[in-house]
């Protein structure tokens, strides 16, 4: 009987250790922003280096743009305050922003308060992003980055009122709710998809219309200097069949 | 209890021990990490600071005042304004119609007083009706640092066929005056024009038009000596006009059909100067632009972004444009 019960005792602890494990795999202790950025930064930095090293650093396609932080933060600055629900129950107003395009990481930060639906409390937060995904709209070819969430600092979360506040809004704004708040941020440059020439149609002379079609793709993005490097691959695409030019 | 359930439980102990006990980093094992980790930062940006202050792009790019800088290859600016150029004018359709070249000469003979003048013609051609097609072949390009792009471009003329009117005249000099008349022949004729290449040779002038960047044609001589021949009736029917006046009180004998048939053959071989209208060379927009107003998230602002000039660099098209934020345009309703 008493072996039974042993037995049943270690069976009972061995479960409840590897329930806990599982738990604590789902969640790891919070990293600090600070620590994230730094160690994104290492590592953009080694893969700059290496560039360097290669003397392809600057090495672009056929086009290169490139695009001063403090416009992109002028332009942020002027869309503030930007508010709105981001999910998991939270409510975001951020009131400033500033950028910082050095070391190989473009980052944003985004300063304002968070509330939790149903309470009045809220916190002041800091949510760093960084421009991950630099691309040209397929249709219009116009260039816009789009911001990650790389952490989120605040300071007095607890007043929230919620079980891990910190966690949980980042969490909420990695999960949609800075696409949502802030959405994608077009930079002033457009690089077409095609070239193209009217028609000449008179009595002396007939020329037809040119589609060039172009292909074109943004290959490769950098951030250093307070500036985004961004460089575009540009082909002359096929030409079309006779009978799908236009007229 | 026995070793073997002792030993199950010491396991147990240890596996919960191990997953839920084990201590987390403290402040300090923390700041260690973060000192260690700021170190290779350190390390690895000072590293990158010397690798860009020793590249002239990057250098150019930091001296540059702009806001925005636009940099285009000169081997894709070439490409392009070559294959526009090529595809643009691969299929042009011109009428020839009124267009008109004249040719004049005179005869000499020697006589019994010395070698006299006896007369002088002209003939004067008028395209009635005739269209011509051009087709473009791979032109040469090449960006010089003038903001221009030098092109050469061969234009394959094909063979088509149709209507001009030939009008020669005969003015009769001198001694020659006396005896002989003039005379004027018109004749409506089948002409044809023949398979020829000619090469235009220009420039693109490369300029910023505000928002964009263009490629201005600039073909100063726009004329081409169009090689035509009349059909072989047409030619026939040239000769017996001429012999028509093959008579003594006409001259006929002193101008001599023959010769002038193949003085006439001799300008038609050189060409009958045709003007491209200059309609055929447009401006082509190069496909980087800038922009006057974004959008973040589904706010508009709008912008003042102004090219501050175009550089000609080797091998490189550079512009870099001031950008003044103006204002966050209204919501639309």
């Amino acid at each position: 009987m008493r072996r039974i019960l042993a037995i049943g005792l270690t069976s009972a602890l061995l479960a409840l250790g590897v329930v806990w494990l599982l738990f604590k795999r789902k969640e790891p202790p919070m990293v600090s922003v600070e620590e994230t950025l730094l160690v994104r930064q290492t590592q953009e930095l080694g893969r700059l280096i290496a560039a360097a090293e290669q003397k392809s650093l600057f090495d672009f396609g056929a086009i290169l743009v490139v695009v001063d932080q403090g416009l992109v933060q002028d332009l942020l600055r002027k869309v503030m305050p930007l508010e709105g629900d981001v999910g998991g129950g939270f409510h975001v107003r951020v009131d400033s922003a500033e950028t910082s395009f050095a070391d190989g990481l473009a980052v944003v930060r985004l300063d304002g308060q968070a509330s939790v639906a149903g309470k009045t409390a809220s916190a002041d937060v800091s949510v760093y992003g960084a421009i991950d995904v630099v691309e040209l709209d397929a249709t219009s070819g116009v260039m816009k980055c789009r911001v990650s969430v790389s952490g989120v600092d605040a300071a007095h979360a607890d007043v929230l009122g919620v079980h891990q506040p910190v966690r949980r809004l980042t969490e909420a704004l990695t999960e949609g709710g800075l696409a949502l708040l802030l959405g994608s941020i077009e930079v002033p440059v457009r690089i077409e998809h095609r070239v193209s020439i009217p028609a000449v149609e008179s009595h002396r002379l007939r020329i037809e219309s040119v589609d060039l079609p172009l292909q074109v793709a943004v290959e490769d993005v950098k951030a250093l200097g307070g500036k985004l490097w961004v460089s575009v691959k540009t082909a002359i695409g096929p030409s079309p069949a006779p009978e799908q030019r236009r007229p | 209890m026995t070793r073997s359930s002792r030993s199950w439980l010491a396991a147990g102990l240890f596996a919960v021990g191990f997953a839920g006990c084990r201590p987390a980093p403290g402040p300090e094992v923390e700041a260690a990490r973060l000192a260690s980790l700021r170190k290779i930062y350190d390390d690895l940006h000072g590293r990158l600071e010397k690798a860009v202050a020793q590249d002239p792009l990057a250098q150019r790019v930091f001296a540059d005042r702009g806001q925005v800088v636009v940099a285009i290859r000169s081997g894709l600016i070439e490409e392009l304004a070559g294959t526009v150029a090529q595809r643009y004018l691969d299929r042009v359709s011109l009428d020839l119609t009124a267009v008109e070249a004249s040719h004049e000469g005179a005869i000499h003979k020697d006589t019994f007083l010395g070698r006299m003048k006896v007369g002088e013609w002209a003939v004067d051609i008028d395209i009635a009706e005739l269209r011509i097609s051009l087709a473009a072949v791979q032109p040469k390009v090449s960006l010089r640092a003038d903001d221009r792009i030098e092109i050469e471009l061969p234009v394959d003329v094909k063979e088509s066929e149709g209507r001009i009117g030939i009008h020669f005249s005969w003015n009769s000099k001198s001694l020659a005056n006396l005896v002989c008349k003039d005379f004027d022949l018109t004749r409506d004729l089948r002409g044809r024009v023949l398979p020829q290449r000619h090469v235009l040779s220009g420039a693109l002038r490369i300029g910023s038009g505000g928002d964009s960047f263009t490629l201005t044609p600039v073909f100063p001589d726009r004329k081409i000596p169009l090689k035509v021949d009349l059909t072989p009736s047409s030619w026939q029917t040239v000769e017996a006009a001429l012999r028509t006046q093959d008579t003594a009180d006409r001259c006929g004998t002193l101008m001599k059909p023959e010769n002038l048939i193949a003085r006439l053959r001799e300008l038609a071989a050189k060409g009958v100067k045709v003007g491209i209208p200059e309609s055929v060379f447009r401006v082509v927009r190069l496909p980087a632009h800038l922009e006057q107003a974004v959008k973040i998230g589904d706010r508009t602002v709008n912008l003042t972004v102004k090219s501050e000039g175009l550089t000609v660099l080797p091998q490189l098209l550079w512009t870099s444009a001031s950008a003044h934020v103006r204002e966050r345009a209204p919501s639309a309703p």
